[in-house]
């Protein structure tokens, strides 16, 4: 919302500078959005809650008690308007429930002219530009009170009506600046004998408005659901004045004031007769009533503050106390403050003028409360120390990948904007590659990288999401390395590799192996891990049995250890320590199987381990 | 005595040039400064001599006793560095660096706010990236309806109740939810919106969100852990600026501003003229919330804030363009 000083200054006697005033204006919650020049004009930010804020009314209002100055508002036209012949009518029908109030007036006799000096000052100091007295009017008391209004030509309306509805597919309207818009058939418009006039909350139609051949005018102002207008203004990439405030929750009772300031300007300006025309106002407002306790000012705030000076806060901001104990005030809200629900807001407010950086600090003094951090969050805390080292750099990757159509199991999004981010991933590894790609372009020769991060699928009934670590080496050896020495890191010598490259620990499948990087579910890992594994305090001594095995292509070394489980051996430990590829029909493994020393079994051993893998596998002895 | 004096410099320099082991130069410093060493004799002799002459030898003997241990540990330090002469290979060149890996940066910069939270007792909270409205909206006073929940501004599984999360406060809403207080929770995590990749912006970014819930929590509470984190991050010397600011889910709302540490508060490029950075928002739970989570507002009160961490993790570590944090695209020196 744009403050032009000259303008603040009609109705707060502030003696601040405007830099000051500026940093009053952001410990009320309104920061600058452009910083100060020459101009003399504030650029504040818009606040979402508060529709007074885009008035500049609403902003002085603020800025005078939060200041303690006098705010001097305006004077409207109260006095009612004249009645008008039937004849002469604009005749009024809604006709959808999105209307909450529709006020009309009549102008006879007005004449067109340019506007006074004073007020095309304020609006070229606002940034807008002066079209004519009435259009200027109407403009001026939308930025003072924040209630859009539209003055339409009575003499260019198609029929005595204005009628308020749904449009329907195909039909036309041409905008004041010129732009024709083909309408789908549920945009809220306003019509005239039937022809579209005005996109309601939006943007008033070239058809009805005026021109300086004007005499007579309807003038309106409406109070619909901020939705519809909301979305007439995306639908149709409109953005003006008049939508930032029409999409806001304002008060239909704010109609009042502003038609009474419009009408009060329209006499003085332009001179003619006012008349009075329809009001569809079908669910008058009731005022909002909040009681604020004392006690909870005092436990919200930590502040000792006293009734009198709450109450004085509140009543300059125009609440009006009803009703008043020692410990509790009764306040009706007033209506331009659409953003109060709970007796907190009031907390807020008072807070707010008595401003926040003179609120106390206070240390956190009750006892510390049970932990309830999940054992996971540590342990792949954990696991990321494990890998950085061991060298490799970890790496957060987009989570949000393209649609693949053969993977049934992929989340995909239903609303994304472009289509290479359009559904979820459902691996790291892909993520990890494209990194890779990037390090080897630039050549990055480096060690490896890791994430750690959710992956997501979907099964029947639900969405899953799952947490995995994947590896990526710069080749096979690293890679295989780098997991048994995490796994070894953890308290776990023992895992094998499936005939399906799946990683196994105690008949628990905990993950995968590809030729370059290995995967491991977190959530299945953290119950094996052994935290304080891996020291010995007594030295045992070991013995081993070294073979060297000739097995068929075939064979993988995960039949073999399959094979040697089957035997239930009272060994310690089974290590592959070398693998060649011997010839075209098999090849070399050279494992040595490790026993406590005191184990007398070894050569009977031998013999079973040999004749089983014989028999199973076709493997020879080389030795 | 004079005579003495020389005759015990003397022999002590001739010998002290023959030592060729520490153990050797032991048995000479006890040789001449033990008990029964022989300085240590001739100090004692003075003791039998007359005022005047004890004016003149007590001096020249202190000098000998000071010219002796220098001459020691020098003698020490010669034979500690020639044990490494005969190496092959040059102590004094810089070794080269071994080649660890590293933390992203995003990761580094959460362990640096886990830190200091742990310490004060936080927990640190985690919840689910595919999230229902109820959490993500609802429940922290954001009814259907109302501009913040727009259908075009979130990225949506199944419209309109299964989105992902675009903010870190449904894990407060789902921990309120299914925890009784006390609390003190921290919630890093990723976050979602619908946006086209920019510079500055990305449909994926990180948050980093904390509360507190007891009885008798105060707004005085929350800037006093506010400012104490951020000296934690910046220095004690680091200035906040409090204000009011209105976010949906609290009640009061604050708007926590850094005065700019390039130009301390007279506004720059950096700052945008404002003197001040923004970095969070925070304020008191909204007594909506704590009752749509079953929490009785009466009895509890409490806090929460929370901050984009991807701005913060930009400038520390000098990235501009936030598509080269996730994308791959940091290389580590």
């Amino acid at each position: 919302m744009k403050i032009p000083l000259i303008w603040l200054k009609d109705y707060v006697e502030t003696s601040q500078s405007l830099k000051d005033i500026a940093a009053d204006f952001t410990q009320l919650g309104l920061m600058l959005d452009k910083p100060l020049d020459e101009t003399e004009v504030l650029d504040l930010e818009q606040r979402l809650n508060r529709s007074d804020l885009l008035s500049i009314i609403g902003c002085a209002r603020d800025l005078a008690v939060f200041e303690n100055v006098l705010l001097k508002l305006p004077k409207g036209h109260t006095k009612p308007g004249k009645i008008i012949d039937k004849k002469d009518l604009v005749k009024i029908d809604i006709q959808t429930p999105v209307v909450r109030r529709f006020q009309t007036r009549l102008f006879k006799g007005i004449k067109i002219k340019p506007s006074p000096l004073w007020l095309t000052e304020r609006l070229n100091a606002y940034g807008m530009e002066s079209i004519n007295n009435i259009v200027d009017i109407t403009n001026f008391v939308m930025l003072e009170y924040g209630q859009p209004m539209h003055a339409q030509d009575i003499a260019k309306l198609p029929g005595m009506d204005i009628t308020i509805r749904e449009s329907s597919e195909g039909e036309e309207i041409t905008t004041l600046l010129g732009t024709q818009i083909k309408l789908t058939h549920d945009t809220h418009i306003l019509t005239s004998g039937g022809k579209p006039t005005v996109i309601l909350g939006v943007v008033g139609g070239k058809l009805t408005g005026v021109t300086n051949m004007t005499t007579d005018i309807v003038l309106d102002a409406g109070n619909y659901d901020s939705r519809v207008v909301r979305k007439s203004s995306r639908q149709l990439k409109i953005m003006n004045e008049t939508v930032t405030r029409d999409d806001k929750f304002l008060d239909p009772r704010l109609i009042d004031f502003a038609l009474d300031r419009a009408t009060s300007l329209i006499l003085e300006y332009a001179g003619g007769e006012y008349y009075v025309n329809d009001d569809y106002y079908p669910n008058p407002v009731t005022p909002q009533t909040l009681i604020l306790r004392l006690a909870r000012l005092h436990a919200l705030s930590g502040m000792d503050i006293k009734m009198s000076e709450a109450k004085k806060i509140l009543k300059s901001l125009e609440f009006i106390v009803t009703e008043e104990t020692e410990s509790t005030l009764t306040v009706e809200v007033p209506y331009f403050r659409t953003d109060m629900e709970v007796e907190d807001d009031l907390i807020s407010d008072i807070l707010r003028m008595m401003d926040y950086n003179n609120i106390p600090l206070i240390s956190l003094n009750t006892p510390v409360p049970t932990d309830i951090t999940p054992h996971i969050y540590r342990f792949e805390d954990r696991l990321r120390d494990l890998l950085v080292g061991q060298g490799y750099d970890e790496h957060i990757t987009l989570s949000l990948t393209n649609v693949n159509s053969a993977n049934k199991e992929q989340v995909v999004l239903v609303n994304a904007l472009t289509s290479d981010l359009n559904a979820l991933r459902t691996n790291l590894l892909d993520g990890l590659n494209k990194v890779s790609k990037t390090y080897a372009k630039h050549k990055q020769n480096k060690t490896g990288l890791f994430e750690i991060g959710k992956v997501f699928a979907k099964s029947t009934t639900n969405y899953l999401e799952g947490r995995l670590l994947t590896v990526l080496s710069i080749d096979y050896y690293k890679s295989a390395s780098s997991l048994s020495t995490i796994l070894n890191s953890l308290g776990i010598f023992d895992y094998q590799i499936t005939t399906n490259y799946e990683i196994k620990v105690e008949d628990k499948i905990i993950g995968n192996v590809k030729p370059t990087s290995y995967t491991i579910i977190t959530d299945q890992l953290i119950s094996l891990v052994k935290n304080y594994a891996g020291i010995i305090s007594d030295f045992t001594r070991t013995t081993s049995l070294d073979l060297s095995l000739l097995a068929p292509l075939e064979v993988c070394y995960a039949d073999i250890i399959s094979t040697l489980s089957s035997l239930k051996g009272d060994w310690i430990k089974i290590d592959c320590k070398s693998f060649t590829k011997m010839d075209s029909i098999s090849n070399n493994y050279l494992i040595s199987i490790m026993w406590d020393a005191d184990s007398k079994f070894i050569e009977s051993n031998k013999v079973t381990i040999l004749a089983s893998l014989k028999s199973n596998l076709k493997i020879e002895s080389k030795s | 005595m004079d005579t003495k004096i020389k005759q015990t410099q003397l022999n002590f320099s001739s010998q002290v040039e023959q030592i060729s082991t520490p153990a050797d130069l032991e048995t000479l410093r006890i040789k001449y400064l033990g008990k029964k060493g022989e300085l240590t004799l001739l100090m004692k002799d003075l003791q039998g001599l007359a005022l005047q002459d004890k004016k003149i030898y007590g001096p020249i003997l202190n000098e000998l006793k000071k010219i002796i241990e220098s001459k020691l540990t020098e003698k020490f330090t010669e034979l500690e560095n020639g044990k490494y002469e005969e190496l092959d290979y040059d102590l004094t060149i810089p070794g080269p660096i071994i080649s660890t890996g590293h933390l992203h940066p995003t990761s580094t910069i959460i362990r640096e706010m886990n830190e200091f939270f742990r310490y004060q007792g936080f927990s640190i909270g985690e919840g689910p990236e595919i999230e229902d409205v109820e959490y993500n909206f609802r429940r922290l006073n954001l009814p259907d309806g109302h501009p913040a929940t727009d259908l075009q501004d979130s990225l949506y599984i199944e419209e309109p109740n299964l989105l992902l999360r675009t903010h870190t406060s449904s894990v407060e809403t789902r921990l309120l939810s299914n925890y009784e207080p006390p609390m003190r929770v921290v919630v890093p995590g990723k976050c979602y919106r619908n946006e086209t990749t920019s510079i500055t912006n990305s449909a994926f970014f990180y948050q980093y969100q904390g509360f507190v819930v007891d009885k008798g929590i105060t707004m005085g509470h929350l800037k006093d852990t506010l400012t104490k984190f951020h000296q934690f991050l910046f220095g004690d010397d680091v200035k906040l600026r409090f204000r009011y600011k209105y976010y949906p889910e609290v009640s009061p709302g604050m708007g926590v501003d850094m005065e700019c540490r390039f130009c301390h508060g007279s506004g720059c490029q950096i700052c945008k003229y404002r003197g001040f950075i923004e970095v969070l928002g925070s304020g008191m739970i909204h007594y909506n919330t704590f009752k749509a989570c079953g929490i009785d507002p009466e009895v509890y009160s409490g806090f929460a804030f929370g901050m984009g961490l991807d701005r913060m993790v930009m400038s520390k570590y000098g990235i501009k363009d936030i598509r080269k944090l996730y994308g791959g695209e940091i290389v580590y020196l």
